[in-house]
C-alpha cells in the first residue's frame, strides 16, 4: 500500500495523459488467463509496463473475451466495482492505483474493534487464486446462540463500504459484496455485535450466532432496534423489550408486563384495581392475550395490582393495537402475543427475585445438550402467611387474605434441524378474602404442544394443540347464607399456521379452531344451615373456527403492502333451552312466548364473519414513512360487567340465539420518522373505529345466575376515535419514551322502547372514555451499574353517573341519578421512582444480583378509584371519594441471575 | 418485613382513603314524589306528595305539592278521593277500607294538567313474623376500651305461607333521652357564665338562683328512628322461610340506652315493581363503598305520566299489608356498664326531628 502511495506522489509530476497504449486493441487471447500472467505477456509484446502490487490482482482471472476492444475498455471493465483504478504515465506505464481509503478504513475498523475487545473472527470464503472479480453473494442466517431462534431484522453491514441489509422473518440474509477483504458487522438489539474480518472471493454462506449482551449500556457502538418503527410495515405494532421491563419502577418489587403495556400510546386503564387495559376506546374484554398460542382470560393477579405472567419466563411480547394481522382474530381491539422463553440448550442458568409481597424464580437449561431443553418459572406471594402471623387489634386484617401464585413450564425438543417440538404449561391461581367472610378464588390453567417444521427453504409451518381453563368461585361462610358460586370455561384449541416465501412475497395462511365449554354459573349451599337453594345454569358450548390468508409484498420499491383476509365461523350448541319473546315488545320475563329445546350437540345458532385486513407502508426514506391500515374483526364472546372496573367474577357470555357477535371496523393512518440515526423515533397515528352489536346492561340488571340474560342486556354500538403521539429515545445515557393520546369512546344503545334504551337512546361516554392520557417513562444511567428510572402517568378521570336530585320514600332517602356517565371523577396522575443497582457486569461471573429500591406514587396522591354517594346520616347523599392507594408505597427487591 | 407487609395491607384496606369530595352537579327542578299507599284492610291511608330537592339540599325542607286531585281507584272503577288537610299529606276517608283480592291504583291530576297513574296492584295478606330476637356482639378485643363499637344485632325468623312473592322488612326504633334544660348557662360578659334555665324546664330564676316552680316539659323525650336501608326478600329464593335474617343493628351506647330500646319490625307484602325498586335503592346505598360498585341506575317508581311521556315522577304507591312484631332491648342486656352520656342542657324536643315529649303507651 505504501508503495502505491509513493508511486502516486512520484509519478504525479510526470503524468502525461498519453492515451496511445490504452487504445491498443486486444485479440481475444486474453480470455481465461490470470490477469497477472496477461500483464506479463503484454509487457513482453508491447512497450508497456504495468505497476501494481501483486496481491491486488493475485486472484483475478480474465473471464470474458475482449476481442476488438481497447485496453482502456478492458481495464475499466475488469476493475469495475472494485477499488482499483489505473493511470497512464509517459505513454508506456500503466499504474494501477488502489483507493487507499478503503484499506485504511478497514485497518482502522479492525484496530478499533480489537480495542473494544470485540471478537473479530477471520473468515475466508473461497480461495484467492480461484476467485472472481466483481461482486459475489454472501447468504446466511443470524440466530440466537443459546436458543437457536432466528433473529428477525438483524443488521448485516459491510462496514468499510457502509452498505448493509437486514435479516428477514426467518433470520436469513442475502448480501452482495465486492470480492476482496472487508469488515462484516452483524448487529441485533440487546445482543453483542459480531465482527468478521472477511475475505470473500466467491459466493458463500455464513451462519452468525449472536449472544445476548449482559448489559444494555453500549456507549460506543450504535445498536439498532429489532423492529424499527419506521421500517416495520405495520402501524400500531410495538415489540416490548423485556429487559426494559426489568428496569422500570416496580410495584412492591414485582415488575409488570401489563403495567408496561398500560404505558404504551393508545392504552389506558380505569384505575388501580382494574384488571386488564383498554385499547383505543375498547373494553378490557376486547384484547386477545395469547400465551404461546392459547387464550388467557384473566391477565392480572389480585384485582389488577400484578399481572399474571412472570416476565422472567417471557421471550418476546408483541402488541398490536391497529393493523392486526389476519392470523389473529376473535377480539376486536388489540392483540398481546406472548412467547415463552425456551431453556438454554447449552448450559443451565436461571434468575429470580425477592420482594416484599412475592418472590419468583426461573431456571432453564439443557436436558440433552443441543437437543432438548426445559425451563421452569415460579412466582408466589406470601402475604397471606405473613398476615396470619401478625397479631393485631384490627381483626379485619387478620381475617382478610391476599394470595397468588403462578408457574410456567416449557420443554423444547429439536427433532431435527428442521423440526422442533415444544410443550408449554401454565397455571395461575388467586385468592382474595374480604373481612366480611367472602372469599374470591380464580385460576387460569393451560397446556399446549407445538410442532414447527420447515419443509424447505420457502415453506414452513407449525401445528399447535392445547387446552386452557379459566374459572372462579365465590364463597361465603356466614352460616345462614353459606354458598359457593362458580363459573368456568374450558377451551381446547387447535391451530395450523404456514408461511411461504417466494421472491419478495411472503404468504401466511392457516386455520384455527377453539371449542369453548362454558359453565355460566352454579350456586350451591355450603353448609347445613344455609338457606340458599342450589341452582345451575345450563352449560353453553360454542365452536369458533377461522381460516386466514395474507400476503406481504414489496411493490415499486417504496411500498410494502400487506393484504389479508380472515373468515371466521361460529356456532353455539345445545344442550340449551332458549326463551322466545314476543316480537316488538321489550324482552321481559313476562313476554316469553315459547321455549325452544335443543338436545346436546344440536346446533342452536351460527354466525360467520368475513374480516378483511389491509395495511400499507410507503417509505419516503429509510427514516420516514407513512402507514395506513384497515381491519374488521369479529368477536364472539362478551364480558358482562355492571361495575366500572371489571372484577374477576364478571361473566363471559358467548354469542348465542339472542346475542349477536360484536364486530369492529378500524382505519388508521400514521406518520413515522426517525431522527439522528434512530436516536429519536417518533410517530403520530390517527384512528377511527366503529364497533357494532356491543352489549350493555340495563339499569339495575341482575347479572349473576341469570338464566334469561337477554332480558337484562341491551344491544348498542360504539364509536372511538383519536390520535397518538409518541417519542422514543433509545440510545445514550438518558433514554425514555413519552407519549400523549387523545381518544374518545362513546356508546349508543337505542332500543324499541325507552326501557330498552340507555340515556333515551342518545350517545353517552363509555365507562373508559378518558380523553387525555400522557405517559413519560425514562431511565438514566448514572454509571455502568447505577440507574435511576421513573414513570409519570396522567389520565383524565373516567365518567360516572351522579345524582342530581333526592327525595324521601318511607323515611328512606333515595337519590335520583342523572343520565349515564355525564360527570367525571377527578383526574388520575402518579409518579413512581426507582433506583437500581446492578451487579458488576463481568461476563464470566457465576452469580449476578441487582437491587431495586422503588417508590410507587411518590407524592402520595389519593387517586380516586370511584366516587360513590352515601347518606351522611342526615338524609342527604353526599359524594365520597374512594382511593385505593392513598400514600406513597416504598419497596425493595433483589433480583439475581446465574 | 412483617411490618412492611402489614403496612402495605393497612394502606390497602384502611389507608385506602374514603373522604368527602365536592362534585358540581346540575340540579334538576323538583319533580313530584309519591310516598305512601294502602297498608292493609284498615284505613285511613296516607299518600305524601312532595317535590324532589337538589342533592345538597335539606331533605326535611322538601316543598309539598299543592292544587292536585288525588284518587285511589279500585278494579271496579270506584274512586276514593284523598284530601290534603295538611299540605302535601293526602289522607283517605276513614270509611274506605281496602279488601284482599281487589286491585287498586293511584291517580293524580296535577294543577298543570298532567295526569299520573300507578300500575294496579292486588292487595294480598301477609303472614306474621315468627319471632324477633337480638344478640349482643362485641366488636373489639378489649371490651372496656374507649372506642367501643359493640351493639345488638336484631334478627327475625319468618315463614311465608300465603301466596305472595315478595316481602319487605322495615323497623321503627324508639329510645328515651333525658336532657337538663335547667342547667343551661349563658355568657354574661364580665360575670362569666350565669345560669339561664329554659322556661320549659319548670325552673325560673328567683333571686339569682334557679328554682323549680313546675314540672319539666322538655326533659324526657322519646326519639323515633326509622330503618334507612331497605330490606326486601324474594320468597322463592329463600324457599319461603327465613331464619336469623339480620334486620337491624343498635349500637350499645348510652345515647340509645338510657333505660331500654324498643324496636318494632314490620313485614309487608309487596309487588314485583316495588321489590325491584327497593332492590335498586339497596344497591345504591350499599354498593357505594364496595370495590365493585355497580354503576348506579336511574330508579323508576311504579308511576308514570299518561298524557306527557317526558314528565318525570318518582316514588311508589304501594298496595300491601303489614304485620308487626316488637321487642324491647333492656339496658341490662349489655354485659358491662356504659359510660354515662354527656349531659345536654337543651330542649329534648329538638334533639332530632323525630323527638317528642309524648311518652308512648307501651313504655
Amino acid at each position: 500500500m505504501k508503495v502505491a502511495l509513493i508511486s502516486l506522489f512520484v509519478f504525479y509530476g510526470l503524468a502525461v495523459s498519453g492515451q496511445n497504449i490504452l487504445g491498443k486493441k486486444l485479440d481475444g487471447s486474453e480470455q481465461g488467463k490470470l490477469l497477472s500472467d496477461y500483464f506479463e505477456e503484454l509487457e513482453k509484446s508491447d512497450t508497456v509496463k504495468f505497476f501494481y502490487l501483486p496481491d491486488w490482482i493475485a486472484n483475478t482471472t480474465i473471464e470474458q473475451n475482449y476481442a476488438g476492444k481497447t485496453i482502456e475498455y478492458f481495464l475499466e471493465d475488469i476493475f469495475r466495482s472494485t477499488s482499483i483504478e489505473f493511470q497512464v504515465v509517459s505513454d508506456y506505464a500503466i499504474i494501477l492505483i488502489k483507493d487507499p481509503s478503503q484499506s485504511i478504513l478497514r485497518d482502522r475498523l479492525l484496530s478499533t474493534a480489537s480495542k473494544e475487545l470485540k471478537k473479530i473472527e477471520p473468515i475466508i470464503i473461497g480461495s484467492p487464486s480461484a476467485g472472481r472479480v466483481g461482486r459475489v453473494t454472501l447468504t446466511g442466517g443470524v440466530t440466537d446462540e443459546k436458543s437457536k431462534d432466528p433473529l428477525v431484522g438483524a443488521s448485516v453491514i459491510i462496514q468499510d463500504l457502509d452498505e448493509g441489509v437486514t435479516t428477514d422473518i426467518d433470520g436469513n440474509f442475502t448480501i452482495s459484496i465486492p470480492s476482496g477483504q472487508h469488515i462484516l458487522n452483524v448487529r441485533y438489539f440487546n445482543y453483542e455485535d459480531k465482527v468478521y474480518d472477511l475475505q470473500i472471493y466467491e459466493d458463500g454462506s455464513l451462519n452468525v450466532p449472536l449472544s445476548e449482551t449482559p448489559t444494555l449500556l453500549e456507549e460506543v457502538v450504535v445498536t439498532d432496534k429489532a423492529f424499527s418503527n419506521v421500517m416495520g410495515n405495520r402501524g400500531g405494532q410495538t415489540t416490548i423489550k423485556l429487559a426494559e421491563i426489568k428496569r422500570m419502577p416496580s410495584f412492591m418489587g414485582q415488575v409488570d408486563l401489563i403495567r408496561q403495556v398500560q404505558t404504551l400510546p393508545g392504552v389506558t386503564s380505569v384505575g388501580e384495581v382494574a384488571t386488564g387495559f383498554n385499547v383505543r376506546g375498547g373494553g378490557v374484554d376486547q384484547n386477545l392475550v395469547l400465551y404461546d398460542g392459547i387464550n388467557v382470560f384473566n391477565i392480572s393477579h389480585v384485582f389488577g395490582f400484578f399481572s399474571a405472567f412472570n416476565s422472567d419466563a417471557l421471550k418476546e411480547v408483541s402488541f398490536y393495537r391497529g393493523g392486526i394481522p389476519a392470523e389473529f382474530g376473535g377480539r376486536v381491539s388489540s392483540v398481546l402475543n406472548i412467547s415463552v422463553k425456551e431453556g438454554n440448550f447449552e448450559k443451565w442458568e436461571g434468575n429470580g427475585g425477592i420482594g416484599i409481597i412475592a418472590s419468583n424464580f426461573t431456571a432453564g437449561g439443557p436436558i440433552v445438550k443441543d437437543k432438548t431443553s426445559a425451563i421452569i418459572s415460579l412466582r408466589s406471594s406470601y402475604s397471606d402467611w405473613l398476615l396470619k402471623k401478625v397479631k393485631t387489634n384490627y381483626q379485619d386484617i387478620q381475617n382478610s387474605s391476599v394470595a397468588f401464585y403462578d408457574a410456567s413450564l416449557k420443554l423444547s425438543h429439536l427433532i431435527s434441524n428442521d423440526t422442533k417440538l415444544q410443550f408449554t404449561a401454565y397455571i395461575s391461581q388467586d385468592k382474595f378474602g374480604l373481612p366480611t367472610d367472602t372469599v374470591y378464588r380464580w385460576h387460569n390453567r393451560m397446556g399446549v404442544f407445538r410442532l414447527d417444521h420447515n419443509f424447505n427453504d420457502k415453506l414452513g409451518g407449525s401445528l399447535t394443540a392445547g387446552v386452557g381453563n379459566y374459572s372462579y368461585t365465590v364463597e361465603d361462610e356466614e352460616p345462614g347464607n353459606a354458598f359457593e358460586l362458580g363459573f368456568g370455561v374450558t377451551y381446547p384449541t387447535l391451530k395450523a399456521d404456514f408461511n411461504y416465501n417466494f421472491g419478495n412475497h411472503k404468504l401466511n395462511f392457516g386455520a384455527n379452531s377453539v371449542y369453548y365449554r362454558y359453565n355460566p354459573g352454579s350456586i350451591n349451599p355450603s353448609s347445613d344451615e344455609s338457606l340458599v337453594r342450589p341452582q345451575q345454569l345450563n352449560k353453553q358450548n360454542t365452536l369458533e373456527n377461522a381460516i386466514y390468508f395474507s400476503e406481504n409484498f414489496q411493490w415499486q420499491e417504496r411500498f410494502n403492502i400487506d393484504l389479508g383476509v380472515r373468515y371466521s365461523m361460529y356456532s353455539s350448541y345445545g344442550l340449551a333451552n332458549v326463551y322466545v319473546y314476543e316480537p316488538g315488545l321489550p324482552k321481559e320475563v313476562t313476554s316469553i312466548t315459547d321455549t325452544l329445546s335443543f338436545a346436546k350437540g344440536d346446533k342452536v345458532k351460527s354466525y360467520t364473519g368475513l374480516e378483511p385486513r389491509f395495511s400499507v407502508r410507503y417509505s419516503f426514506t429509510p427514516e420516514a414513512s407513512v402507514k395506513a391500515g384497515f381491519n374488521r374483526i369479529y368477536q364472539y364472546t362478551h364480558l358482562i360487567s355492571n361495575s366500572a372496573a371489571v372484577a374477576p367474577i364478571d361473566i363471559w357470555q358467548p354469542s348465542n340465539y339472542h346475542f349477536q357477535p360484536q364486530y369492529a371496523d378500524q382505519v388508521s393512518i400514521g406518520f413515522f420518522k426517525d431522527f439522528k440515526e434512530k436516536t429519536y423515533e417518533t410517530f403520530v397515528e390517527f384512528y377511527y373505529k366503529k364497533i357494532y352489536d356491543l352489549l350493555d346492561f340495563k339499569d339495575g340488571a341482575q347479572l349473576i345466575l341469570n338464566d334469561h340474560l337477554e332480558t337484562d342486556l341491551l344491544r348498542g354500538n360504539g364509536l372511538a376515535y383519536g390520535f397518538e403521539i409518541s417519542i422514543v429515545k433509545s440510545k445514550g445515557r438518558f433514554n425514555g419514551t413519552m407519549n400523549y393520546t387523545y381518544s374518545r369512546s362513546f356508546r349508543e344503545t337505542k332500543g324499541i322502547t325507552s326501557i330498552e334504551s340507555i340515556n333515551n337512546g342518545d350517545q353517552y361516554p363509555s365507562n373508559f372514555d378518558q380523553p387525555h392520557v400522557f405517559n413519560f417513562n425514562w431511565k438514566y444511567n448514572i454509571s455502568k451499574r447505577y440507574f435511576i428510572s421513573s414513570n409519570f402517568t396522567y389520565h383524565t378521570g373516567r365518567p360516572i353517573s351522579a345524582p342530581t336530585t333526592a327525595y324521601l320514600i318511607d323515611n328512606v332517602p333515595v337519590a335520583n341519578f342523572s343520565l349515564r356517565n355525564q360527570y367525571r371523577i377527578p383526574d388520575y396522575h402518579r409518579l413512581d421512582l426507582a433506583f437500581i443497582i446492578e451487579g458488576n457486569h463481568k461476563r464470566k461471573k457465576f452469580w449476578d444480583g441487582t437491587w431495586t429500591i422503588s417508590v410507587y406514587n411518590v407524592y402520595g396522591r389519593k387517586n380516586p378509584y370511584t366516587i360513590f354517594f352515601a347518606d351522611n346520616g342526615k338524609g342527604v347523599l353526599r359524594p365520597y371519594r374512594m382511593a385505593i392507594i392513598g400514600a406513597a408505597i416504598p419497596s425493595v427487591s433483589y433480583t439475581f441471575k446465574f | 418485613m412483617k411490618n412492611l407487609t402489614l403496612g402495605f395491607v393497612i394502606f390497602l384496606l384502611i389507608g385506602s382513603c374514603i373522604d368527602p369530595i365536592t362534585l358540581k352537579v346540575d340540579s334538576e327542578e323538583g319533580a313530584i314524589v309519591v310516598d305512601g299507599g294502602i297498608t292493609g284492610i284498615e284505613g285511613p291511608y296516607v299518600v305524601n306528595l312532595f317535590r324532589s330537592v337538589g342533592v345538597y339540599s335539606d331533605l326535611e325542607k322538601r316543598p309539598p305539592v299543592t292544587g292536585a286531585f288525588v284518587y285511589i281507584i279500585d278494579d271496579e272503577g270506584t274512586r276514593y278521593r284523598l284530601k290534603d288537610d295538611v299540605v302535601g299529606v293526602f289522607v283517605s276517608d276513614p270509611s274506605f277500607k281496602a279488601e284482599y283480592g281487589k286491585s287498586y291504583y293511584l291517580r293524580i291530576e296535577a294543577f298543570d294538567g298532567k295526569v299520573y297513574e300507578s300500575k294496579p296492584d292486588v292487595l294480598r295478606p301477609v303472614d306474621d313474623v315468627d319471632s324477633v330476637y337480638f344478640e349482643f356482639e362485641d366488636k373489639v378485643d378489649e371490651p372496656n376500651s374507649v372506642e367501643n363499637n359493640a351493639g345488638f344485632n336484631v334478627y327475625l325468623d319468618a315463614s311465608i305461607e300465603s301466596d305472595i312473592d315478595y316481602v319487605r322488612w322495615s323497623w321503627v326504633g324508639i329510645h328515651e333521652i333525658q336532657t337538663f334544660p335547667e342547667k343551661r348557662t349563658i355568657n354574661a360578659g364580665e360575670a362569666g357564665r350565669v345560669p339561664d334555665p329554659l322556661p320549659c324546664s319548670g325552673y325560673q330564676m328567683i333571686n339569682g338562683i334557679p328554682t323549680p316552680i313546675g314540672p319539666c316539659l322538655c326533659c324526657s323525650c322519646w326519639v323515633t328512628q326509622y330503618s334507612r336501608t331497605p330490606e326486601v326478600g324474594d320468597v322463592k329464593f329463600y324457599g319461603g322461610k327465613v331464619s336469623r335474617y339480620k334486620i337491624a343493628y343498635v349500637p350499645a351506647t348510652s345515647d340509645f340506652f338510657l333505660s331500654k330500646y324498643y324496636i318494632q319490625v314490620q313485614q309487608s307484602s309487596i309487588s314485583k315493581e316495588v321489590y325491584d325498586y327497593w332492590k335498586l335503592v339497596k344497591v345504591q346505598k350499599e354498593g357505594g363503598s364496595s370495590l365493585f360498585q355497580p354503576t348506579s341506575a336511574k330508579i323508576k317508581g311504579n308511576l308514570k305520566c299518561i298524557n306527557d311521556p317526558n314528565a318525570e315522577i318518582f316514588g311508589l304507591f304501594t298496595v300491601s299489608t303489614s304485620k308487626t312484631k316488637s321487642i324491647i332491648i333492656d339496658k341490662n342486656d349489655i354485659p358491662y356498664d356504659l359510660l354515662p352520656a354527656k349531659e345536654s342542657a337543651s330542649d329534648c324536643r329538638f334533639y332530632s326531628k323525630n323527638s317528642s315529649s309524648v311518652k308512648p303507651d307501651f313504655w
